[in-house]
């Protein structure tokens, strides 16, 4: 389980997440939503232990943040980013580096190794792109890359930030499937997520920012009827019925 | 397994990549003793290698001329070499280089305050040198990240310090021209006056440097993909960057140290290496590091022979070289960010 106890986060002293207090239990999807600039990308990457809290705490599995090194954490929880630099790397390589927390002193992968990026490789669909290099592929295949490489550290905690980012839609519909797939594996996924339909259908919670403080963190049944969503967002959500189950609809 | 079978190819090529840059410098390295007003043939060179005909002329031009300024420019290429990987690495920046971003200038002007203000500390020069370079790759960084770590940020920074140090040691060679620095020698750089002595005080922390940095190769990996990505991963990223800094601050010291200001070779190598073996590849830092050592070499031996029989300071030539090549990977590069 990973817990924020009232967590304060934010760059140079200035507070962008107040007072937030979260639990983010295994086998659940919980998305964060909010508007821009709201503070959720910071939330994501502080519950990941890539920013220090200004006050409160994070705890893992019981242990509070400072009692895991940085590759104990990584062989826990594993995080993909919004952003990423050129790296003129393969795609193979890079899968393979979401081994690294798990690599010994000599960091040779072992075939254990091996088998979990063929798997990530195989599951992302990236076994034709393997040996191209990241800059002669389009963004959304390097958003599944990136994807990949976090699936390939086999942790039991996947945090991603805007995952469907530079995807089209069959790719966003395949991703969505995935984090259910993962969830039903037991893992824990907090995702940050734009498109409020996606959040509304995949998750088992949501937690909806509103200035840098939880306004809602509720199952979506509960936030739709809360009308959160039309308060924080101005607009009006209508939930239809489609053939694969509810669809949500903004105006 | 599949991925075995995908990299053999890759391997096969590095591996005779790796056999052929040995070849190389191998033969340069008989060349560059052989070489020069007295032809010393291989037979002889031989002989002198093991020691023998040591009453010979040959046997003391190549024991106290030839074989130190082999051996510097040998050491010398791997160091920059290096360097300026552990630099393109840890800034995340392809034109990165330490006689680019002032590490070499760093170095330059404490190697000289060294040796202007305490002569007799002069063995120690690498040391304060490495202080200078450590002082001003940390500097640049500092700088280049608080105003916002573009690719752009980092070079314009680099040269501001740059040109600030050299104008410190320009300062420092004009009041104190009786430094024990050969003044022309130590802005341009040359292995012609290197006594063995110097050689030998210096290549430990060099060998000590390659060896750390080859340890370093998967972790500049991971840095390479992005502080947030290397955090995630489990990578101790201010340990890290801190260590190759220091790396790559030890290695020109000691070139700087040893050869004076040579320039281009941090820059060039790294970037003909991973055009030839891939961004990752394991052995990309070894590989990078002969392919320095031969650059110098050649670069030496034009140097020595082209005009002979007077001769041009290496760092000329290789300012030939790199000068180009500098702009063509500036241009290159604006051209790829206008395309993106």
């Amino acid at each position: 389980m990973l817990e924020l106890k009232n967590i304060s986060v934010g760059y140079r002293g200035r507070e962008v997440v107040c007072d937030v207090s979260l639990t983010f239990r295994p086998g659940e999807i919980t998305t964060i939503i909010g508007k821009n600039g709201t503070g959720k990308s910071t939330l994501l990457k502080s519950a990941c232990s890539l920013l220090s809290p200004l006050s409160g705490s994070v705890v893992l599995d019981g242990k509070g943040q400072q009692e895991y090194t940085r590759r104990q954490w990584a062989k826990k929880v594993a995080f993909l980013s919004q952003d990423h630099l050129d790296s003129n790397c393969t795609v193979h390589s890079l899968v393979s580096h979401g081994r690294y927390p798990h690599l010994g002193f000599t960091k040779k992968p072992d075939e254990q190794d091996h088998l979990l990026v063929e798997r990530a490789l195989e599951t992302m669909g990236l076994n034709a792109l393997r040996q191209k290099s990241l800059l002669r592929i389009s963004g959304g295949e390097r958003q599944k890359a990136y994807l990949a490489m976090a699936l390939a550290q086999d942790t039991p905690y996947i945090a991603l930030d805007e995952p469907a980012t530079y995807l089209d839609l069959a790719v966003q519909r395949e991703i969505l499937h995935l984090l259910k797939t993962l969830k039903h594996q037991g893992k824990c996924i907090i995702a940050v997520m734009h498109d409020l339909g996606s959040a509304l259908e995949v998750s088992d919670h949501i937690c909806l920012l509103d200035g840098g403080k939880v306004a809602t963190y509720a199952t979506p049944a509960e936030l739709l009827r809360s009308e959160a969503i039309e308060r924080v967002f101005n607009v009006e959500c209508t939930e239809v019925s489609g053939r694969r189950g509810p669809r949500y609809l903004f105006s | 397994m599949p991925i075995l079978q995908s990299s053999s190819p890759d391997k096969k090529k590095e591996a005779m990549l790796l056999g052929l840059l040995i070849l190389c410098l191998c033969s340069l390295f008989a060349l560059s003793l052989s070489i020069g007003s007295t032809r010393i043939g291989l037979k002889g060179l031989l002989l002198i290698l093991q020691g023998k005909d040591r009453l010979s002329a040959a046997y003391r031009i190549v024991r106290h001329i030839r074989l130190p300024r082999t051996l510097a420019a040998l050491f010398c290429g791997m160091a920059l070499a290096l360097s300026g990987h552990l630099l393109q690495k840890v800034l995340h920046n392809p034109l990165a280089g330490p006689s680019i971003i002032g590490v070499n200038s760093g170095a330059g002007l404490f190697a000289l305050l060294a040796s202007a203000f305490f002569p007799h500390l002069i063995p120690l020069g690498t040391l304060f040198a490495f202080v200078g370079a450590l002082g001003s790759s940390i500097l640049v960084y500092a700088l280049a990240r608080r105003s916002g770590s573009t690719r752009l940020t980092i070079i314009l920074a680099g040269v501001a310090v740059s040109s600030l140090l050299g104008s410190f040691t320009d300062t420092l060679l004009t009041l104190r021209p009786d430094t024990q620095m050969g003044r022309l020698d130590f802005l341009i750089g040359s292995f012609a006056h290197v006594p063995f002595s110097q050689v030998s005080q210096t290549s430990p922390y060099i060998i000590g440097g390659v060896l750390l940095s080859f340890l370093l190769g998967k972790d500049l990996n991971i840095l390479a993909l992005g502080d947030e990505v290397a955090l995630s991963l489990g990578l101790e990223v201010g340990r890290t960057r801190f260590l190759a800094l220091m790396l790559a601050s030890l290695l020109s010291a000691s070139v700087v140290s040893m050869c004076g200001l040579i320039g281009f070779v941090g820059l060039v190598v790294p970037h003909m290496m991973r055009s030839l073996v891939g961004e990752e590849s394991a052995l990309s830092l070894p590989l990078t590091a002969l392919a320095g050592a031969i650059i110098t070499l050649g670069c030496d031996l034009v140097a020595r022979t082209v005009f002979s029989p007077y001769e041009l300071p290496v760092g000329i030539v290789l300012s030939f070289l790199g000068s180009p090549f500098f702009l063509f990977l500036l241009f290159k590069r604006k051209r790829s960010d206008c395309h993106a």
